[in-house]
């Protein structure tokens, strides 16, 4: 918690770094009030689009103790408000002498026409990234696109405010610019070009590849020869990058690890077969190797030692990170009660079905498994229909020291935290993974 | 939850953001007022323009200093 606030004020203090600046080296000049503030906008949404790439990097020292999904949905609220900061910085500095030339003006200097372009290319990327979240556009085409228009954004906004500027006529502060978009390229450039080629230089190996349900597979990976496998926590997730040859496609993409941390050998991730690129997972033999950059998440009940009852609630195929803590327990011979509500479709989609009977028939954790199924067929004597607020109670009871560990589809997620609220549950005490970046 | 957190966090941030932005600007265009009305000795009143020169349009001002320099020259 420590650790997240000195990342926050660290930040805070980064892109407010500017201003102080300008209030120290330049504190008079004859513009305006809200002259004033646009400049000071185009300061502040200078600072927070050139930490973006920072955000979007998976830097360990920034994620670790915040997350990854937090550091990611902070890095979309950010970029929403540096285009309103951008947006509103010409028509606030129209209020000056110059007027709305600035805006709508064809005979102003060159700078000037750089911040339109920048205005235009931070709105076309707003539009492509909502397009990808609304899923009219593929994830890898949106990426692509978000990795041209971000950098070229950058460097023209540079460009804009060095020679446009007011406050960048400071040799203090023009030399700070200087320096913040040197770091901000260079973690581009490693985050995307160069650190790809080291993770393949050491890239592990496929091991084994084997069905799980109809559509779900577990891939297992070991570490290159010689090295040591990465050290995670139970519940964390890793990207993967196939490297697979037979024409088959080589993106990265990210999965919640199902292995648990003490089986030492290997790590594995459990897929289903959901997308274009999911849906050749199958695909993937002993032998082809993948570069895997790991781990990330906060989602892990190691994390929270004071909780020993736990519930936890899963559907489909968000049952991964969970049966990780499972195994844990089993394999450190914990003692934790945890009940599971695990909703599928149908019983054959029910993913580490005998897994969980084995471990349900053990003593270590006190597991209580219960399967609820929407499209249950004749032969099932279990429970039918969705996770809703009467099973919850008669299920668990009183959600008094309890703690609720929630991984699904954000429908189920959502509806369960609502359920959840409304019985007193505190927000400490509900843990949720958000695992898709794109919404 | 933390996705609550970060909500309140980051609504916060943008809070602090805006508020520094107008203080800078209320503190800059102050200054201009009391120049003004000349009731604040302490504060610098030298408008921009007669200011030094800027490092980025050094060469334009001595540029400029050239010229009117040739032209004196011309004259006598």
């Amino acid at each position: 918690m420590l650790a997240g606030g000195l990342r926050i004020t660290f930040y805070m203090a980064f892109v407010l770094a500017p201003l102080f600046l300008a209030a120290l080296f330049k504190p008079v000049t004859h513009n305006g009030f809200l002259y004033e503030i646009g400049r000071g906008f185009a300061l502040i949404s200078f600072m927070v689009l050139n930490f973006q790439p920072s955000l979007a990097s998976r830097l360990k020292w920034i994620e670790r103790p915040l997350g990854l999904d937090i550091v990611i949905r902070h890095h979309k609220y950010m970029a929403v408000f540096a285009t309103f900061l951008l947006i509103c910085h010409p028509l606030l500095l129209s209020t000056g002498k110059k007027g709305f030339s600035i805006i709508i003006g064809t005979n102003v200097p060159w700078p000037v026409w750089l911040g339109r372009v920048a205005i235009v290319v931070l709105l076309a990327n707003m539009f492509f990234s909502f397009s990808s979240l609304r899923g009219r556009i593929r994830f890898e085409t949106w990426r692509n696109i978000h990795d041209v228009l971000g950098p070229f954004l950058l460097g023209v906004i540079f460009v804009h405010s060095f020679f446009q500027g007011g406050d960048l006529k400071m040799v203090q502060l023009a030399s700070f610019w200087a320096v913040v978009s040197g770091a901000a390229a260079a973690t581009f450039v490693y985050h995307r070009l160069v650190r790809p080629r080291l993770l393949r230089r050491h890239a592990y190996n496929v091991i084994d590849v084997h069905k799980e349900t109809g559509d779900v597979w577990t891939v297992k990976l070991s570490p290159p020869e010689g090295a040591k496998r990465f050290d995670y926590l139970p519940g964390q997730f890793q990207f993967l990058t196939f490297y697979r040859e037979r024409g088959l496609p080589v993106e990265e993409h990210h999965w919640t690890i199902s292995s648990a941390p003490t089986e030492s050998v290997y790590v594995s991730s459990t897929i289903k077969e959901l997308g274009d690129f999911t849906s050749t997972i199958g695909k993937t033999k002993p032998g082809d190797t993948a570069a895997v950059h790991a781990p990330f998440g906060r989602f892990s009940h190691v994390l929270h030692h004071e909780e020993d009852d736990l519930v936890f609630i899963a559907g489909g195929i968000g049952i991964t990170p969970l049966m990780s803590m499972i195994r844990h327990m089993r394999d450190t011979r914990s003692d934790i009660r945890v009940l599971l509500l695990y909703a599928n479709r149908t019983e054959e989609d029910i993913v580490f079905n005998r897994e969980l009977q084995e471990i349900e028939a053990g003593e270590h954790p006190r597991l209580k498994t219960v399967h609820i199924l929407s499209e249950a067929g004749e032969g099932w004597h279990g429970e039918t229909g969705y996770i809703d607020s009467k099973k919850i109670e008669r299920f668990c009871g009183s959600s008094s020291g309890k703690a609720f560990y929630l991984c699904g589809p954000a429908g189920l997620v959502d509806g369960v935290i609502k359920i959840l609220k409304g019985r007193g549950v505190r927000d400490s005490r509900m843990h949720r993974e958000i695992f898709s970046f794109v919404n | 939850m933390r996705i609550t957190k970060l909500k309140k966090v980051t609504l916060w941030m943008v809070i602090i953001f805006l508020f520094s932005a107008v203080l800078l600007a209320v503190l800059r265009s102050h200054k201009i007022d009391a120049g003004k009305n000349k009731s604040t000795a302490s504060v610098s009143q030298t408008p921009e323009s007669e200011k030094a020169p800027s490092y980025l349009f050094v060469n334009k001002y001595i540029n400029a200093e050239m010229k009117k320099s040739l032209v004196h020259r011309k004259i006598r």
